[in-house]
């Protein structure tokens, strides 16, 4: 014990500053949140013990399927979608070389860099249905304008679009960094075998990327359920007035947000968090087990 | 392995226990703000949240001369200005009164009171008020007196108004034909211009169901005060559905004319800026960016009040900031008299002359008759409606005005017509209150 405590203290006390901060500002709210949704509170007044009633208030509103609904078609698509193009890009900058690489994967990470409410609202502005950039290129091209921030059932895919053209430079920074640490002996083995490019990318490159690719698709899942700056922003939302026109990108952040600060509601708003928290968990469990399953074949 | 579990348990505890280790925050006074009395010796800040747009600019050199003014005046008071838009005024004013650390001072939307009062931020001043001379408690507009006034309490002082008007584009108009001095009296006859915009190739209007104030903005249109808000009394709307059906009536004609875009949206701005869109309906804040292209682009436009269903009945909504005391503060003395200060008449005068924008000292008015923004300004205010009556009662419960906007569309989309759309939504308004706490 005095060795272990020689060796290894000294260790723990260089922890402690990350740690003291991570417990305060992340483990602290995720149990002070937990209490709060057993309780009605307003902020200022003493709260009021109502056991699972918020939990219950809230799974029964109809804004929480909605926002939920919402969710699981956003993030059905963009995370997919978002993995694709990523990997694409990385791929066709992979096989640059020289200036067109470097130039190239800055073009691609540039979007990554722009705050997000600046994206969303230059787009919200591209996608303006007789004053977009968009819609006018449409236009010019024969086609008929897209009600892009104004059809519910076209929002998503607007939303999906800004998101993708915001995050793939970041997914594709990661698969570069992995497709640099692939050997070229294995191409090169793979050639002599007669392997056409496509077969490669099959055969070598997605199965040696499989780690990277794991941690791009358990963060993008993780982002897309917490999705809220952006369609906050599309959709022009207030703390009173959210989602667009007929909740079309009303999400549970934003609703959650809404409970929060435009009713003080915040038991509430802390059930609707913890709720997502769980989902949250559940699907990242399920894709490690994933992970792990087919790791074990 | 044993080893790693260990280390992980251990690290897991040292995080459990550090996070028991925080405490819930306690009240800081700040370290000047010492009781201040009439001839106080000891220092004091007063900490002064404003509007984001009063406290930047022309209005910011203004309030700072205010500020400098009051503190020659008052040795050894100093006021701390902070700028603070709508949002971070209302999540600041939430997380400042859970804290405790709320500013002495700051403005706040009046559709905004009954939450600052649910948040225990808002201080009755009604003592103060009363112990004022009239001569100048006279001065302020008695209907925002009035309405800041609940149960003999009074949450604040007024101290600047706003309503909502149309601004023309006389290019577009003369362009479709129409003399910008012909008057418009009902809505009928709106309608019969904007059909002359569209025919001669250019747009109207934009969409009036995207935003809850476009809402109030139309339906003040037909209706009176009676006919909107909640009546917490008895736990229903007061929206009038025979009404609410007329107004969406007009606005499906009016959307046959005009943008899809929301009259709120910047897309309808940058149309009206490139003359192809004939109306936007705002506020005086909005004068600032068409003055600007008016010198730099000739934008041609005027303004005048929102047509209503009849002559005598404007469209429009309005309401006021006040300023608000934080409760319980020492420093509350000092604060009022710098209050009373911004607002006695020569300050208001100062300032609404330099910005045109309605204040609620009544003599000013009277004082700039020849301010056309801010006379009809003054004019949209008398015939607009609130946006969220009664504004010092209750806060309105989560998705109200969302259920009302999204009712208006509905509607445009056909999935009601005018009539169902209206049955449907005063039901739906009336669950909402029912289901609020």
């Amino acid at each position: 014990m005095n060795y272990w405590i020689r060796k290894n203290l000294k260790h723990y006390f260089m922890l402690i500053p990350f740690f003291l901060f991570f417990s305060v500002f992340f483990i602290y709210p995720i149990f002070r949140g937990f209490y709060t949704s057993f309780f009605k509170w307003d902020v200022t007044h003493m709260s009021e013990f109502v056991g699972l009633g918020n939990y219950i208030s809230v799974v029964k509103s109809t804004d929480f399927t909605k926002s939920f609904i919402n969710l699981f078609k956003y993030v059905g698509i963009t995370v997919p979608l978002g993995i694709v193009l990523a990997t694409l890009v990385a791929l066709l900058i992979d096989s640059f070389k020289g200036f067109f690489a470097g130039f190239f994967r800055s073009a691609y990470f540039f979007p990554t860099m722009i705050p997000m409410f600046l994206t969303a609202s230059i787009w919200r502005w591209m996608l303006a249905t007789e004053v977009g950039i968009v819609n006018t290129g449409l236009i010019w091209l024969g086609s008929t304008p897209i009600r892009w921030l104004l059809d519910p059932k076209i929002m998503i895919i607007s939303l999906v679009i800004v998101d993708s053209w915001h995050s793939v430079g970041f997914n594709m920074v990661i698969l570069l960094a992995g497709l640099k640490n692939i050997p070229d002996e294995y191409y090169d083995a793979a050639k002599m075998d007669g392997a056409n490019k496509f077969q490669q990318v099959i055969y070598i490159t997605i199965p040696q990327l499989r780690p990277i690719l794991f941690f791009t698709i358990v963060y993008g899942f993780i982002s897309a359920l917490q999705v809220f700056d952006a369609p906050w922003l599309l959709s022009a939302s207030q703390y009173t007035t959210y989602g667009g026109r007929l909740k079309g990108l009303l999400f549970p952040v934003m609703d959650m947000m809404g409970l929060a600060f435009g009713t003080l509601s915040f038991g509430k708003a802390s059930a609707y968090g913890f709720m997502l928290t769980v989902i949250i968990l559940i699907i990242t469990a399920v894709l490690f087990y994933v992970q792990r399953k087919s790791e074990e074949r | 392995m044993k080893r790693t579990i260990k280390n992980i348990s251990l690290l897991l505890v040292l995080c459990i226990a550090l996070s028991a280790c925080a405490t819930a925050s306690t009240q800081k006074p700040t370290a000047e703000s010492t009781v201040a009395t009439g001839g106080q010796t000891e220092p004091v800040t007063i900490e002064y949240w404003a509007y984001a747009d009063y406290a930047s600019g022309e209005a910011g050199e203004l309030q700072k001369t205010f500020i400098a003014e009051f503190e020659a005046a008052n040795p050894g008071v100093k006021i701390n200005m902070a700028p603070k838009n709508d949002d971070e005024l209302l999540a600041g004013i939430a997380a400042a009164a859970a804290s405790k650390t709320l500013p002495d001072l700051y403005m706040q939307s009046s559709d905004m009171g009954a939450l600052d009062i649910k948040l225990n931020g808002l201080d009755d001043v009604s003592a103060k008020w009363v112990a004022e001379p009239e001569t100048l408690r006279n001065q302020f507009n008695p209907q925002w007196i009035d309405h800041i006034t609940v149960d003999g309490k009074m949450w604040g002082v007024p101290y600047t108004g706003f309503s909502s008007f149309v601004f023309r584009n006389l290019t577009v108009l003369k362009a479709a034909g129409i003399d910008p001095n012909e008057k418009v009296e009902n809505w009928e006859q709106w309608l019969a211009q904007m059909k002359k915009i569209k025919d001669a190739g250019y747009l109207a209007l934009g969409r009036m169901s995207d935003a809850s104030q476009d809402f109030v903005a139309a339906y003040s249109g037909i209706a009176n005060e009676n006919e909107w808000g909640i009546d917490w009394a008895n736990k229903k709307t007061l929206l009038n559905p025979e009404k609410y059906a007329e107004l969406n009536k007009f606005l499906l004609a009016a959307n046959e004319y005009g943008t899809e875009n929301g009259n709120r949206d910047q897309a309808a701005a940058d149309l009206f800026l490139s003359n192809k869109i004939a109306y936007l309906i705002s506020g005086p804040w909005t004068n600032v960016k068409l003055a600007d292209a008016k010198k730099t682009t000739g934008l041609e436009y005027d303004f005048v009040l929102i047509p209503g269903s009849t002559a005598d009945n404007f469209g429009g909504h309005a309401g006021f900031e006040f300023i608000g005391f934080a409760p319980n503060n020492e420093n509350v003395d000092i604060a009022w008299k710098f209050v009373m200060y911004i607002c006695d008449e020569p300050q208001q005068t100062r300032w609404a002359t330099l910005l045109s924008r309605l204040v609620s000292n009544q003599d000013t008015l009277l004082k700039i008759p020849n301010d056309a923004l801010l006379q009809i300004t003054a004019e949209g205010a008398k015939s607009g409606l609130f946006t969220q009556p009664p504004d010092f009662v209750k806060a309105y419960p989560s998705g109200y005005n969302q259920a009302i906007l999204d009712n208006m569309v509905k509607i445009e989309e056909g999935q009601f017509t005018p009539e169902e759309g209206a049955q449907q939504l005063i039901t739906t308004l009336n669950q909402i209150i029912q289901d609020s706490d």
